[in-house]
């Protein structure tokens, strides 16, 4: 009996994603089509929201349509991408499914990655498919402006503070809007692998999916509300992002790599302490 | 042993003995937890807003206050709320309880009913009650007026804050027992929080003095602060039929939540 | 005239593409102490669930106490105790509080010091007087067993309805459970559900039967042990090939199951018309070219009419 746990053990250690191809099947289909279907819709109908009555503002700048679609659309894919990979985990170990997976021969870390594998593909296409989707309306957007003299419409302009709500803002080349897009992703990612962290922890869905909303709340307060994140962290891209639609100039490539490194390090953590976790 | 008891006595029994659970916990060590992660939680931040140097909202004690509360303990009651329906459901709790003398329409008002009390007291009426004791201790914690707002005033106010978590609440557990999805149920809700918290332009101004937006929404009009935050201020508190009419809506909800309750296969 | 416990007519229940009942009909007297058997995805769960009010039927009529379950409600509720099928309680409660808040449900229920004893003496009942503070959490499946018999009994109910009381119990559980549902009986109607057939035959004095949603057999006991033929026991010396072909051919003769012990042959055959029995010896000593050497009315266990029962449904 030694002889053969150790054999296993050797073999886990040699091949720790044994199982994954076959789980990462299993996890796409919780993400498509429906799920990756909703938060696309989602994501359209915030952009529906803000977009129509923008049409009818006195002034049609590009910058207050952008910063309200991006923060509020920020909001919820933060929202959503807790709310979705609060169970991702746990809900398996509570119902007795993660025991019968590993009994199975799946390498534990199989199911962890496997899983924020899934969650990260249905993240991207629901990216960049919302965020490609509303690009034709924002570069026509863009093009409206102020075409004739108004004095109300230089009033209200003058009343806003030059660089506030993107007065000025031009529309983002395509290259630099798929670098907000990826940016974006990437900042899901982080999440994703939080969650899995989380999940791989704490013993109650209930404060994973609190904790979750808490990051949330922090990265949304600091990076889109205030302004004072870290430039290396995941809160910077959410702020780098916002900065781009108000026309400002914005690194993205620092927060992008911090938070590809937190993504790892969460991701390292959850595997950790999920093969340490015990089943039942 | 009953045969003779009414059926209204026995199902005012079995509401009060799950409602009465429900209480105990929040009066026992849940209660306390929560208590004591809402004061640091509510306090803490309130602390670093009021007398941190450049801090991001500008030392706006009451205003700060007032937005929190209208934000943690509203997102905590949609989880919890979702945690108790759905949960319940799945685990097999639900059905374990109304297969008691037990009405559905009582399990549901109670669990509801419970966590709404319990949230109340510990994440907005104390931590509340608590700030409006230090806060005027803190200098400078007047940005907007000299002196803290009226009791009175201030009371009112952390009572529409009660009403918009019930409110919330409601529609969770709306959600929770059409949906009964852990996650896809808070999302929703949560998503709602989103789209009232600012006030769409389609909707007419005045239709928020009839809807939970009126009592939480931030508007244009008022520079971006709740209403809440006007009123403590002295102003007139234009949307206060909303505070009836988002209890009216909260009420309907329960209303139809228990409807689709009395149904569903447990 | 005392209404039945539970009667059911015609019950069906369909879950989508899945008929879980179909057609039951069963009736449970006052006092009996019944076991439901049948095997897995039988209906036995389902039925439970719509005597309880926790799903509805598709269609027929159930009665619990007397009042038909669409409409009984709480005051049916508050005369039965229920323990579920895997039973579950807030994590976060002792086994002193689950029984206390269940207890705290009933009308009329006591308080005080009153509360405290019929509490501490269930536990006692169900031997987890030393677990009392422990949390649910904490508990193995067979003391949420036990817990769930002692929150099932905490109302004082007429009724007791026990969905496998018997499942995960080690032997001494099982014994201490088959116990306590005997002292039960003299208090309450029992009506429990098992796959373990001994225990039905130790504590039940009706027993139905369950096959693909319809009952294939209820009665008492001895009713059920005859009603599917009675068996005896053969042994004979010889070539027996020849009876063997001669009694299969008979019409009343349900089936022989033959063991060899080298020249000696032991059958037991099952004849499905008891008064057939007259022509089973002639027939056996007519044959010159064996002997028979012994030959007794053979002792039929509720093992033998379930398998006869419910495999002869299965074979449908």
């Amino acid at each position: 009996m030694k002889t053969e746990a150790a054999a296993l053990e050797r073999i886990e250690r040699r091949d720790p994603l044994r199982g994954f191809g076959g789980l990462l099947g299993v996890e796409l289909r919780v993400w498509f089509p429906w799920r990756v279907l909703f938060l696309i819709a989602a994501g359209l109908v915030v952009f529906a929201l803000i977009y129509l009555p923008w049409r009818g503002f006195e002034v049609n700048q590009l910058g207050p349509l952008m910063i309200g679609f991006l923060a509020f659309w920020i909001a919820i894919l933060l929202v959503s991408s807790v709310a979705l990979t609060e169970g991702a985990v746990l809900g398996e170990i509570e119902r007795g499914t993660a025991s019968w997976l590993v009994a199975m021969p799946i390498a534990r870390p199989a199911v962890i990655l496997a899983k924020f594998a899934a969650g990260a593909v249905g993240l991207a296409v629901t990216v960049f498919a919302t965020g490609g989707a509303v690009y034709p309306v924002l570069a026509d957007a863009a093009k409206r402006g102020i075409t004739e003299f108004r004095a109300e419409a230089v009033f209200e302009l003058a009343s806003q503070p030059i660089g506030q709500w993107g007065a000025y803002t031009r529309l983002p080349s395509w290259g630099i809007y798929i670098a907000m897009l990826l940016s974006l992703w990437t900042l899901l990612l982080f999440f994703a692998a939080l969650m899995m962290l989380l999940g791989s922890v704490v013993r109650s869905r209930t404060a994973v999916f609190g904790l979750g909303l808490v990051a949330a709340g922090v990265i949304l307060a600091t990076g889109v509300l205030v302004g004072s994140a870290a430039p290396a962290s995941p809160a910077g891209i959410a702020r780098a992002v916002i900065d781009i639609a108000q026309g400002k100039e914005a690194a993205l490539i620092t927060p992008v790599i911090g938070t590809l490194l937190a993504t790892a390090v969460a991701l390292a953590l959850a595997v950790w302490a999920f093969n340490r976790r015990e089943l039942t | 042993m009953v045969t003779d008891v009414s059926t209204v006595r026995i199902g005012i029994t079995g509401f009060w003995g799950v409602l009465r659970g429900d209480l105990t916990r929040w009066l026992g060590r849940r209660g306390l937890s929560q208590l004591i992660l809402w004061l640091v939680i509510i306090e803490g931040f309130l602390y670093y807003t009021v007398a941190t140097e450049n801090a991001p909202f500008g030392k706006l004690g009451y205003e700060n206050l007032l937005n929190m509360l209208m934000f943690f303990p509203i997102f905590a009651g949609i989880i919890l709320a979702e945690a108790a329906i759905v949960g319940e459901y799945h685990s097999g709790i639900a059905a374990w309880l109304v297969s008691k003398p037990v009405p559905r329409a009582g399990y549901l008002v109670a669990k509801l009913g419970g966590l709404w009390i319990g949230l109340s007291v510990t994440a907005i009426l104390i931590p509340g009650l608590v700030a409006n004791w230090w806060l005027p201790k803190v200098e400078p914690y007047r940005f907007v007026t000299p002196q803290p707002p009226p009791f009175g005033r201030f009371l009112a106010a952390l009572g529409v804050t009660i009403v918009v978590l019930g409110f919330f609440i409601a529609l969770t557990g709306f959600l929770a027992v059409v949906i009964r999805r852990r996650g896809v149920v808070a999302l929703l809700a949560i998503v709602a929080w989103l789209l009232l918290r600012i006030p769409l332009p389609q909707i007419p101004t005045s239709w928020h003095r009839f809807l939970p937006s009126g009592l939480y929404g931030t508007g244009q009009a008022t520079g971006g602060w709740i209403p809440g935050m006007e009123y403590i201020h002295g102003h007139p508190f234009d949307q206060a039929s909303a505070v009836p009419m988002t209890m009216v809506a909260a009420a309907l909800l329960v209303a139809g939540a228990v409807l689709i309750y009395r149904r569903l296969e447990l | 005239m005392t209404v039945p416990a539970i009667e059911i007519r015609q019950l069906k229940k369909r879950y989508r593409k899945v008929e879980a009942l179909r057609g039951l009909d069963l009736t449970v007297d006052q006092g009996s102490v019944c076991g439901f058997l049948g095997p897995n995805g039988a209906g036995k769960t389902t039925t439970m669930k719509i005597l309880m009010g926790l799903i509805q039927s598709s269609s027929g009529w159930a009665a619990v106490l007397g009042d038909d379950v669409r409409d009984a409600g709480l005051p049916a509720r508050a005369r039965i105790g229920y323990l579920p099928q895997d039973p579950v309680f807030p994590q976060y409660q002792t086994v002193r509080g689950v029984v206390a808040s269940v207890a705290r449900l009933y009308p009329g229920h006591p308080r005080g010091s009153e509360l405290k004893r019929r509490v501490d003496d269930l536990i006692d009942r169900v031997g987890m007087t030393d677990k009392a503070r422990r949390r649910v959490r904490g508990l193995s499946g067979g003391e949420r067993q036990r817990l769930g018999v002692a929150q099932a009994l905490v109302g004082e109910p007429d009724l007791v309805i026990l969905d496998e009381p018997s499942a995960g119990l080690d032997p001494m559980g099982r014994r201490d459970m088959l116990s306590l549902i005997e002292e039960i009986s003299s208090q309450a109607t029992v009506f429990y559900s098992t796959h373990i057939l001994d225990d039905v035959e130790r504590i039940s004095d009706t027993v139905v039967m369950i096959s693909k949603g319809r009952a294939v057999a209820q009665g008492s006991l001895d009713d059920i042990l005859t009603v599917s033929g009675s068996d005896y026991a053969v042994r004979l010396r010889g070539k027996t090939s020849g009876i063997r072909d001669r009694l299969t051919a008979e019409p009343w003769v349900g089936g022989i199951d033959v063991r060899m012990h080298a020249e000696i042959e032991d059958w037991r055959i099952r004849l499905t018309d008891e008064s057939a029995a007259d022509r089973l010896v002639p027939l056996l000593v007519s044959d010159e070219s064996c002997d028979v050497i012994e030959f007794h009315l053979s002792d039929r266990r509720l093992e033998d009419a379930y398998l006869d029962l419910v495999g002869a449904d299965d074979g449908d």
